[in-house]
């Protein structure tokens, strides 16, 4: 039984079916103009139907429509007017198999449907556009027909003179008779395109319904208490809230009681998965509790002004405005009296008011967020782990803003966290643990007293990676030309583990991606073992920060055996490796794993595929105490038995003590310094000392 | 940062050529003439010129089209190195309809040494190029000197007009906007996922053509789901950030650009060329 969408309304387009719509257009956007250029671009022309097909499977017609709108008017400005009868065929082609996935439609019905709808009207379209533009009609049939007499030309050289006759009348009445010929050339282009159609969509479909299932309807704006009245959100009571997601077979949230009031900084804190985030939901009123009461004076106001703002977790994924400036006032009805400067500069970004929003670094664009809330004058401020993904420095910017909004501005500030460190600021602490509310330990179990230190003699044997005088710059020769590294020579030997630290924009990414041969340096050399590390692209294992896009198969075990090419038995033995039981794990969607279950499934098919060292971008970053204990003690373990240089690419040096034992600073493109990391700690200590 | 240049990027070892890589959507730092114009202004010429072509495309008319778009060019300062570098089997690709449209026997054909080459095939061949490069080069130059936050509320005002037939304008303007934020964030994910397929390849693999066509296409379905699993939950991220700031109700098509006097000047020139140049050739 195929899920039916549960709200099909009328009338406006709500925030998430235009979510969706624009961003699947894009991605249809993104295969056409590459099809445009690509050899046997064809192939991704026509997929390029496939987002706007999920689209009209799980949201209204007119979602489409806005949809494919939005990429043509942006298409135009990349392929020209190429791009409308691109994105229409598209858009068309899409809503129909769409619609027939929704239905459930035999493939002779779509088949039948689709010709005997869109064939007519793409006909007649198609017939007055010529019939119009005559003089364009003329040149267009011209090429196609030199082309084809060129083709002609070939065969009767090769002596096949009785099909280039027959091919040269036919081409005549073709020709001639435009009106009727491009119509009937139509019929067959649709019916080819529907049934191609048809075969890439399903795959995908299918795919998207086993991750989502149909789209669940969030509580309207306002947290389902209606618009009416001025929101007051504070002091909010919880009594006995008790919480399950539909479908889940436990509760996420039992008998939690608590209060919160204006001019209070309270942190919620927990490991991943203790229900910190649903609680946050229930604050923000986007669930309504299964059981239990919440109590407010007045209306949630969820991002009104004097209501409820939330900051959440994923820097990037919050901004919605082009320019800095722009995103502050974001969705206001009424701009003329907020002073986006002054926002600004409580947040620190003052200067950057008129830069774009894709050039700032995440602790940027938190505090961006942050200062998008302060617009509203907020009395409720939620932040659903807004420090998660950020490093040092920015999560101290942020607390600090946090704790000054609540004492100074009276704003009631709910900070949700797994670092414990953080809650000291707060003046209140809400610990939960597996759904529950429990007692605050009095020394908080925090990254500090985790870690255990273990030596391992690092072995300085034959380098595995060789940079010599690598540089590197994008978009060379044109204005866009942009030096990410500058002259870098690096030697990585085998066994050994090496942080490499920078800010954002300081050239670790990209000397990740040389590193693993993804990228060609412009300048130097790049050596794995004796070739360039370009020809070897897979022997260096690479673990992206979203690891949700570098695991490609549809299940666990399959996407183990398709990222090393190895047997079954291979495969599970290295779940096994990196802590995945075989028998719980081997047969789970990839779709339904955390971000730290897929950390591990990509470090399993790393794993078995035998490389010679392997790059971490990012890997602790969002895991909670015991998240990193794991993964420290699992790299720890690959270094000590399987012998593999390790390289972590990092913001800052908060990682578990021992765990790598040389540091790389990069600074702008350079390389800052290169030591031992018990030098760098040491010196750290001793400048902190008074 | 560019992640489109990593296409061209496989197997290549020598790294002083200038890398294949599209360059469109991307503003030209510095300012100019053109960089100030209001961005309605730039989207309607690009229009006509689309219109102009499209009712007349001979060497004339596509003549005028092309000398407004270098006018453009200039007064934008664009530099060379802007244009999009495109792949060598592209040329190639071009290079064979040429030599077919050579052969194609319409008139006048000219006999070269015994080889007949149809000359009339070349000038249309020619033509139609130079046509398609006019046109992609006219939309191209909005992205060069357009910041993109301004091109949504241009657009929103532009269709104005179509709200009396209750087309839903603001919703698709709305889309506009956030289809040009989003695109960056797309083209990143794509890059992530292309690295991730190359990751995967390795040396022992079998080169048999069936079992190789197979495998290209699982893993094109493969590549497919993911970037759509992951497009819906990066638009469900926006869907929270959207609803987070109070929903769609408020209006967010604010045109901080207003059109001048030199946008004026602009459209009344580009009209009247058009509607002469048109009127000489048909009289």
């Amino acid at each position: 039984m195929r899920p039916r969408s549960t709200h099909r309304a009328h009338g406006r387009l709500t925030a998430g079916e235009l979510a969706e719509a624009v961003v699947l257009a894009d991605l249809s956007l993104a295969l056409t103009v590459v099809g445009q250029v690509v050899p046997l671009g064809g192939a991704l022309l026509i997929a390029a139907v496939v987002p706007l097909a999920v689209v009209a499977a799980r949201h209204r017609l007119r979602a489409v429509i806005a949809g494919a709108i939005a990429a043509s008017a942006v298409g135009f400005l990349v392929i020209g007017s190429a791009a409308f009868t691109s994105l229409a065929a598209c858009a068309a082609l899409g809503a129909l198999v769409g619609a027939a996935d929704r239905r459930g439609w035999t493939r002779r019905k779509t088949m039948f449907v689709g010709l005997s709808v869109l064939w007519p009207i793409a006909a007649v379209v198609t017939d007055v556009l010529l019939f119009l533009f005559s003089d364009l009609r003329q040149l267009v049939l011209d090429q196609v027909r030199n082309g084809w007499r060129g083709l002609l030309h070939v065969l009767r050289n090769v002596g096949l003179d009785r099909i280039a006759d027959a091919g040269e009348h036919a081409l005549s009445w073709v020709i001639t008779n435009w009106w009727l010929s491009v119509p009937i050339v139509l019929f067959f282009l649709i019916w080819f395109g529907i049934w191609l159609a048809e075969g890439l969509s399903g795959p995908a479909l299918r795919r998207v319904r086993n991750a989502f299932g149909a789209p669940v309807a969030e509580i309207g704006v306002g947290g389902g208490d209606g618009d009416g009245g001025d929101p007051d959100p504070l002091p909010v009571t919880l009594r006995d809230v008790r919480y399950r997601y539909p479908n889940a077979p436990h509760d996420a949230l039992i008998g939690i009681d608590m209060s919160m009031s204006r001019g209070e900084l309270v942190a919620i804190v927990g490991a991943n998965g203790s229900g910190k985030s649903t609680l946050a939901r229930l604050l923000a009123g986007r669930r309504a509790p299964t059981a239990g009461t919440i109590e407010r004076p007045g209306p949630v106001g969820l991002g009104r002004i004097g209501g409820t703002a939330i900051v959440f977790q994923r820097p990037e994924a919050q901004v919605l405005g082009v320019r800095v400036r722009d995103d502050v006032v974001w969705g206001m009805t009424d701009t003329r009296d907020i002073d986006v400067d002054a926002v600004l500069d409580r947040v620190g970004l003052r200067e950057l008011a008129d830069r774009e929003t894709s050039t700032l670094s995440g602790g940027e664009l938190q505090r961006l967020a942050m200062a998008a809330a302060l617009a509203r004058r907020p009395a409720f401020l939620i932040s659903d782990e807004s420090t998660a993904m950020v490093d040092a420095e920015g999560r101290a910017q942020l607390v600090g803003i946090m704790g000054s909004l609540a004492s100074d501005d009276g704003i009631g500030v709910a900070h949700v966290t797994h670092r414990a460190a953080e809650a000291g600021a707060a003046d209140r602490i809400v610990t939960l643990d597996h759904g529950r509310v429990v007692a605050t330990p009095a020394r908080l179990r925090g990254e500090e007293v985790t870690d255990v230190v273990h030596r391992i003699a690092s072995n300085q044997g034959q380098p595995i990676i060789t940079l010599e005088g690598v540089g590197h710059v994008y978009s060379r020769g044109t204005p866009w030309a942009n030096r990410a590294l500058e002259n870098v020579d690096l030697a990585i030997r085998a066994g050994e583990a090496v942080v490499l630290v920078g800010h954002n924009g300081s050239g670790k990414s990209t000397l990740a991606w040389i590193l693993a041969g993804l990228v060609t340096p412009s300048e130097g050399r790049a050596l794995l073992g004796e070739e360039p590390a370009a020809d070897r692209v897979g022997r260096v294992g690479l673990s992206f920060q979203h690891a949700r896009l570098q695991v490609l198969r549809p299940t666990v075990l399959e996407e183990v055996r398709g990222a090393a090419r190895v047997d079954t038995l291979v495969a599970r033995a290295s779940l096994a490796t990196v802590g995945l039981n075989p028998n719980e794990f081997a047969g789970r969607r990839v779709d339904e794993l955390s971000g730290g279950q897929l950390r591990r499934v990509v470090l399993a098919g790393v794993v078995a595929s035998h490389p010679r060292a392997l790059v971490l971008d990012e890997p602790f970053a969002g895991l909670d105490a015991d998240g990193r204990a794991e993964l420290d003690g699992l790299l720890t373990n690959l270094r000590r038995r399987h012998h593999l240089a390790i390289v972590i690419v990092s913001h800052d040096l908060d990682l578990p003590a021992g765990l790598v034992d040389r540091v790389v600073e990069l600074e702008s493109g350079r390389i800052a310094r290169d030591e031992p990391i018990d030098d760098v700690l040491g010196v750290q200590e001793r400048e902190a000392r008074p | 940062m560019n992640p489109l240049a990593t296409w061209g990027e496989r197997r290549r070892t020598r790294p002083p050529r200038r890398e294949p890589e599209l360059t469109f959507l991307r503003l030209v730092p510095g300012t100019s003439p053109m960089h100030r114009l209001w961005a309605g202004t730039k989207i309607l010429v690009a229009a006509a010129l689309a219109l102009l072509v499209s009712i007349s495309p001979s060497w004339a008319m596509i003549g005028v089209a092309g000398a407004i778009v270098v006018l453009e060019l200039l007064f934008g300062r664009i530099p060379v190195g802007a244009f999009p570098r495109l792949p060598n089997w592209f040329y190639g690709l071009l290079a064979v309809s040429a030599l077919l449209s050579l052969w194609s026997s319409t008139e006048p054909v000219v006999h070269l040494g015994g080889i007949a080459l149809s000359m009339g095939g070349l000038e249309e061949w020619a033509r139609f190029t130079v046509l398609a490069v006019v046109l992609v080069v006219s939309g191209a130059v909005i992205g060069w000197t357009t910041p993109l936050g301004e091109i949504a509320p241009a657009l929103a005002r532009l269709g104005r007009p179509l709200r009396w037939l209750r087309v839903p304008v603001d919703e698709w303007a709305l889309a506009v906007a956030l289809a040009i934020r989003c695109l960056p964030l797309l083209i990143d994910e794509i890059r992530m996922l292309g690295a991730a397929r190359r990751l995967r390849t390795h040396d022992n693999e079998h080169r048999a053509p069936k079992a190789a066509v197979q495998r290209v296409l699982v893993e094109m379905h493969d590549l497919m789901a993911t970037a759509i699993v992951a497009s819906i939950r990066r638009a469900r991220d926006l869907a929270d950030a959207i609803e987070a700031r109070g929903g769609l109700g408020g209006s967010t098509a604010f045109d901080g650009a207003r059109a001048g006097l030199a946008d004026a000047v602009v459209l009344v020139a580009t009209t009247a060329v058009c509607v002469v140049s048109l009127a000489v050739l048909h009289l």
